[in-house]
């Protein structure tokens, strides 16, 4: 296991563990950290899971661990991985099995003061119509060749389906649709998992908030999004369901022997991997990318219905309740890029798990209206604290593979968070704090108590001083529906 | 809830810490009481009440490269027949075993309700290993 003194001190707030430090690494670790992050880091394995994703073959750079890293399988959450692309693996388990989980944050003139006696059955509303918890079924039930479109056109599905806007597709990561999909390399089984749960939010530390934007930080970039100090913004965090979870499932047990006949030696068995360019690896890109357009589906559809609570609720006494999108953002991902390393160009399939893709300004594949300043970054905070919309930053593209943190990360494992913290007791004190909760489950509230994690204006002024990201807005959460 | 103290039952599940997800060490005097631990350990954590609900009783066959791989294919085949129709099963018999393959005949009940998601097991850190005339592994479930 590394010590604090196994890492030295590369600039602030990112720090190196070099390949000296085992044998068998390819690269180096960089860690970006502050030293209370770092320490907390080395509580548990995430740290040694990143050694050993240094050991795969055909990597290039670093791996890169974000602040809010926890232990995973595999890769550890929060970490970046970058392989070449034509002699390096792809890996399910550096990927992770919620495809494509991700955040959507929509925005609004809504003035909070104005609403706030409105809260109480806008919560409700959204727990009413946007359906969450284990085994809810969406409202719309897919057939299998429904969900094969889905596969292959992610949120150009739902906008033909009147269920998205223009405005959202170009304001969602790849546009809401990974290209190269292939419905035939998804599984039945995850297909039969995913037809009913098209729009449905699932359970965990899946959930749908409503925040006030209290702080403005950056007034150029929070007008280009829309955001205005005292109105009401919307997170909606959730992934590729059962179809995504199948999808991993299937791959990390059929590559089992594939990594045997490449040879490839893993030290750990959830960083199964294939080459990229093999029949294995491209299955797999294939199959990912299906769970990937089935979860920008998901969120469009979600939003859509966070549309429908918002104008229930508020048409009939406000003037202009609409809801904009501002992003949308993957945090478990594999995707072909180009990066510039040592003076040159290389392609590489960058896994980000637990990581959020966080390019600089002017990357072509960003609306217009955000080439100039820079992709949005959104890292929701845990249950009742703050959360952060960011901007990705130039510097990132040079030490972090573009890439910046995707929320608060746990410290308290969930048996212990139920253990020390009663659902019914956190409840309550989030309703005397102003924040109105729906919950499917009290044991499930407890488990994502806030006390279960990092502290995430921590995380976020340590992308901040490394310059990977820069801060645009403060989030105040107002109301949350968890399943 | 967990399981029976490893010292009294051949056979149980003991809930362990995990940081993000779910870990449970589960142990048997074999293979097949591996499975059925691994089995209930999975149905404590998705909440099921196994004693209520119309009774099933279904044929299930998996293969792995081995033990590990046997028993992480196991228990996704159970989280799916779980997932899919709410079935849980409380017995097994095992026709057909081997550290490779298993055919096993299942009787348990269909629930109305599995209050808590289960992603699916992982190979996470895990080995069959045997200790004291038992086999013993511990599997994490991501969730």
């Amino acid at each position: 296991m590394p010590s604090k003194n196994d890492f030295h001190l590369l600039s602030e707030c990112l720090w190196e563990l070099p390949t000296s430090y085992q044998s068998g690494m390819t690269v180096p670790v960089w860690l970006f950290a502050d030293e209370t992050l770092l320490e907390d880091a080395l509580e548990d394995l995430s740290l040694m899971q990143a050694v050993n994703v240094a050991s795969l073959p055909g990597l290039v750079g670093r791996v890169v661990v974000m602040p809010d890293v926890h232990q995973g399988y595999g890769m550890p959450i929060g970490g970046v991985m970058a392989a070449d692309s034509s002699q390096g693996m792809i890996s399910p388990g550096a990927v992770g099995y919620d495809i494509n989980c991700g955040v959507r944050l929509l925005a609004s003139s809504v003035e909070y003061q104005a609403v706030e006696s409105h809260l109480e059955n806008l919560a409700e509303a959204l727990y009413r119509n946007c359906p969450s918890g284990v085994g809810e079924k969406g409202h719309f039930p897919l057939s299998i060749q429904e969900l094969d479109r889905v596969c292959a056109e992610g949120s150009r599905w739902a906008l033909r389906r009147g269920l998205a806007r223009e405005e959202d597709l170009r304001r969602t990561e790849e546009f809401g649709c990974l290209e190269g999909a292939d419905p035939d390399r998804a599984s039945p089984r995850a297909k039969e998992r995913g037809r009913g749960q098209i729009g449905t939010l699932g359970a965990g530390n899946h959930f749908i908030e409503v925040d006030v934007v209290e702080r403005i930080f950056d007034d150029r970039a929070a007008a280009a999004m829309g955001l205005r100090s005292g109105t009401l913004a919307v997170q909606i965090h959730c992934g590729s369901r059962g179809f995504g979870h199948q999808i991993c499932t299937d791959y990390v047990q059929d590559l089992q022997s594939a990594a045997a006949r490449y040879r490839i030696r893993l030290p750990d068995r959830e960083l199964v991997c294939a080459p990229i360019d093999s029949p294995e690896g491209r299955a797999y890109l294939a199959a990912m990318k299906c769970a990937a357009n089935f979860a920008f589906a998901n969120r469009q559809v979600l939003a859509s219905l966070v549309r429908r609570s918002f104008e229930e609720v508020l048409a009939p006494t406000t003037h202009d309740w609409d809801l904009h999108q501002v992003y949308d953002i993957a945090h478990n991902m594999a995707k072909m890029e180009d990066h510039d390393l040592e003076g040159r160009t290389v392609r590489v399939c960058v896994h980000r798990k637990g990581a959020t893709r966080a390019f600089g300004p002017g990357f072509p594949g960003l609306p217009e209206e955000y080439r100039k300043i820079g992709q949005p970054v959104l890292v929701p905070g845990s249950m009742g604290t703050s959360s952060w919309v960011l901007l990705g930053a130039p510097r990132g593209m040079q030490i972090s593979f573009g890439s910046s943190c995707h929320g608060a990360g746990r410290l308290l494992s969930r048996a212990r968070a139920k253990r020390q913290i009663r659902g019914d007791k956190l409840r309550g004190e989030m309703q005397q704090r102003g924040i109105h909760v729906r919950a499917g489950s009290l044991a499930g509230l407890a488990e994502e108590a806030p006390q279960a994690y990092k502290d995430v204006d921590r995380v976020v002024d340590v992308v901040c001083r490394a310059q990977i990201a820069s801060r645009v807005a403060q989030l105040r959460p107002v109301a949350v529906v968890k399943g | 809830m967990e399981g029976p103290a490893q010292e009294i039952t051949p056979c149980g599940y003991q809930e362990v810490d995990h940081v993000a997800d779910r870990a449970y060490r589960i142990w048997g005097p074999d293979l097949g009481g591996l499975l059925s631990s691994g089995a209930r350990a999975l149905y404590d954590l998705a909440g099921i009440q196994p004693d209520r609900g119309r009774e099933v009783e279904r044929c299930i066959e998996v293969c792995g490269l081995d033990r590990e791989g046997l028993l992480v294919a196991w228990l996704n085949e159970l989280l799916f027949i779980l997932e899919r129709e709410g079935v849980a099963f409380q017995q097994f018999e095992f026709p057909e075993l081997s550290d490779r393959h298993v055919r096993a005949q299942a009787r348990g009940v269909a629930s109305p309700q599995v209050p808590h998601e289960v992603k699916a097991a992982t190979y996470h850190s895990l080995t069959v290993r045997s200790r004291d005339r038992r086999l013993e592994a511990t599997v994490v479930f991501d969730v």
